[in-house]
């Protein structure tokens, strides 16, 4: 049997992916990416190229919301600026959009198993 | 947008370093507003902070942990141009906007609406227009859903209108949902463009409004697009061309040809990339048009409406390239014409010269005429001469003394003679050279003067020659015949 090859996810999985990981709790961009790459055990990668501009995208359609927060190391001076990190929260809209997505795409997973279990009961047959 | 402070380990905070350095050059690729590239460079620079924590971890140095997390990025113009995509999503809609206005003009007609949008009506519109009632009085827009909104837009016209609630929801449209449109009333096709342009603005998918003489529909872009996609060839090989100067045939010359060729192909394509809702290209990230270069044509898959612009845009091109022809051959001309006036000029002052230089010739050859024989005279004139009765040393010393004098000034005006008589032969042979130029014809003649023919060139490497001394004037005037001979064939085969 040859070896799978490794998928690579598609503009609406990757969105899917990433709104489903905002179901839990807010994240921020390089916690996402992480997050995608352990939780696919590294089959998914999503790369900063494709991940902030469809953060940004999700933004603008109201999707997620986002707030920024300063960030500093506990031995930095307290007085030193830190830098900004943006974190990004599932509106409810987003979750409306992602049950959505998850319905659609289990009806899809569906109608191929069905294709696939039917050649595999002809297969035996 | 809120602010909260954190204090969480491993995190630093930005200085002047390699990050820092990178990211100057990322956000200076940009090309953005000053606080989006504000933002993106905050965000990039806690991912890339934030990457080279987890590397340290695995033991790493920092240098290479902060190698690896730069390079995990990609290529920094690539990613500069998905970040310019994402970030200019609004400006690039609003474009598309424009282009759709029609449809939206339209779908005012058939709402009954006319009188308010009529002067900007094409024949098309106005069958519509007699289909439908004309009430138009504005609809009430603010606290309503898009359910309610939608349903008295409907009331408006007589015309069906199917509203594909299923599509809407994917892109964020629900009929419970608020329009949240603060202004109040309206009329219905005002209300179409808000919500459109609100639409472009907040999701990735607009609303639209499609017109047909028996139903209005309205549904999301991406619908639209998809219904419309098709697989279309634009044939390129007329802008290939004109660019690059050179024909299909020329490609047969060779790789460099080829690689010209296919170089400006992939510009055209890029310019179309550029232009045509950047966005929605697979290259970029999207996933409604695609295109593929196949020698001098252009496979595109798109929407008809990318189609359109692919077309308008091409013909742009072409236009461009048409004046930019038209300039170059006008500069040629101009070129010609200046050429032909020098040599005229050229012409003119070495038939002066010429004509100066054979008077002195002639001042000369008397002169010299004069000297000779007032030598030659002194030399016959022996009276008084050593030897004789009438021998007078006083006497004979003047002679003698007028006589060197006398030689010397005959010898001068021998020099000088010969050096006239070369001075006139280098004339005449200049004139005959310019002479060889205009009678060639003009585009030889700008050839000619750029690139002299090998005669001239060595006419012109033997006179330098000689002005430099390392050539002496026998053999010069012996190597300007050979080459003169040489000329003289030529314009005789020409």
């Amino acid at each position: 049997m040859p070896e799978p090859t490794t998928p690579k996810l598609k503009q609406e999985q990757a969105e899917l992916v990433v709104l489903a990981l905002l179901r839990d709790e807010p994240k921020y961009g390089y916690a996402i990416s992480r997050d995608v790459q352990a939780r696919s055990d590294g089959a998914f990668r999503l790369t900063p190229g494709a991940l902030y501009p469809l953060l940004t995208k999700l933004e603008k359609q109201g999707l997620v919301s986002a707030s920024w927060e300063e960030v500093k190391a506990d031995t930095a001076d307290p007085d030193a600026d830190g830098r900004r990190r943006k974190w990004y929260r599932l509106s409810a809209k987003g979750q409306r959009r992602l049950d959505q997505r998850i319905a659609d795409h289990r009806r899809f997973t569906q109608l191929i198993d069905g294709f696939i279990e039917g050649d595999a009961a002809r297969a035996s047959a | 947008m809120t602010s909260n402070t954190k204090s969480r380990a491993h995190v630093e905070p930005s200085a002047r370093d390699p990050i820092a350095s990178w990211l100057d050059v990322f956000v200076g690729l940009l090309n953005l507003p000053k606080e989006q590239q504000r933002t993106i460079r905050d965000e990039l620079e806690d991912h890339l902070r934030s990457r080279v924590d987890d590397l340290l971890i695995t033991g790493i140095t920092e240098s290479e942990a902060t190698r690896q997390a730069v390079a995990e990025l990609g290529d920094t113009a690539e990613l500069a141009k998905s970040f310019r995509a994402a970030s200019r999503t609004s400006h690039t809609r609003r474009l598309i906007m424009t282009a759709s206005i029609c449809t939206l003009l339209g779908a005012a007609t058939v709402l009954g609406f006319s009188t308010i949008t009529g002067t900007a009506l094409n024949a098309n519109h106005t069958t519509n227009a007699a289909m439908v009632s004309t009430k138009p009085e504005s609809i009430a827009v603010r606290d309503r859903t898009y359910g309610e909104l939608f349903a008295d837009l409907q009331s408006h016209t007589n015309t069906p209108v199917l509203i594909h609630w299923d599509r809407l929801g994917d892109a964020g449209i629900e009929p419970d949902e608020p329009v949240n449109l603060d202004v109040d009333p309206l009329p219905p096709h005002r209300v179409y463009m808000l919500i459109r342009e609100r639409t472009m603005d907040e999701w990735s998918d607009p609303l639209a409004v499609i017109e047909s003489d028996d139903l209005i529909e309205i549904t999301t872009q991406s619908h639209e697009d998809a219904r419309t996609t098709t697989l279309r060839t634009h044939d390129i090989r007329d802008l290939l061309t004109t660019r690059t100067g050179m024909t299909p045939a020329d490609l047969i010359d060779g790789n460099t040809s080829k690689t010209r060729w296919r170089a400006e192909a992939e510009g055209i394509f890029e310019t179309i990339v550029e232009l045509v809702e950047t966005e929605s290209w697979v290259i970029m990230g999207g996933d409604r048009a695609r295109g593929q270069l196949a020698g001098a044509s252009l496979l595109i898959e798109a929407p008809e409406r990318l189609h359109e612009r692919v077309e308008e845009i091409l013909t742009m091109l072409r236009v461009d390239a048409d004046e930019s022809r038209a300039l170059a051959r006008a500069a040629q001309e101009q070129a010609t014409t200046d050429a032909r006036k020098a040599l005229e000029i050229e012409m003119h002052d070495t038939d002066r010269a010429l004509t100066l230089a054979k008077s002195e010739l002639d001042d000369a050859k008397m002169r010299y005429a004069n000297y000779a024989a007032r030598c030659e005279r002194l030399m016959l004139n022996t009276s008084g001469m050593p030897g004789t009765r009438d021998f007078d040393p006083d006497e004979w010393e003047a002679k003698l003394v007028e006589l060197r004098r006398t030689e010397a000034d005959r010898d001068l005006a021998r020099q000088r003679l010969n050096d006239l008589m070369q001075r006139v032969s280098l004339l005449e042979l200049t004139i005959q050279r310019v002479q060889a130029r205009m009678m060639a014809s003009p585009a030889e003649s700008q050839t000619s003067a750029i690139n002299p023919d090998p005669v001239h060139l060595r006419l012109e490497t033997i006179d330098r020659l000689e002005a430099q001394g390392r050539l002496d004037a026998d053999r010069a005037n012996s190597m300007r015949q050979r080459a003169q001979e040489q000329l003289n064939r030529a314009n005789a085969g020409r």
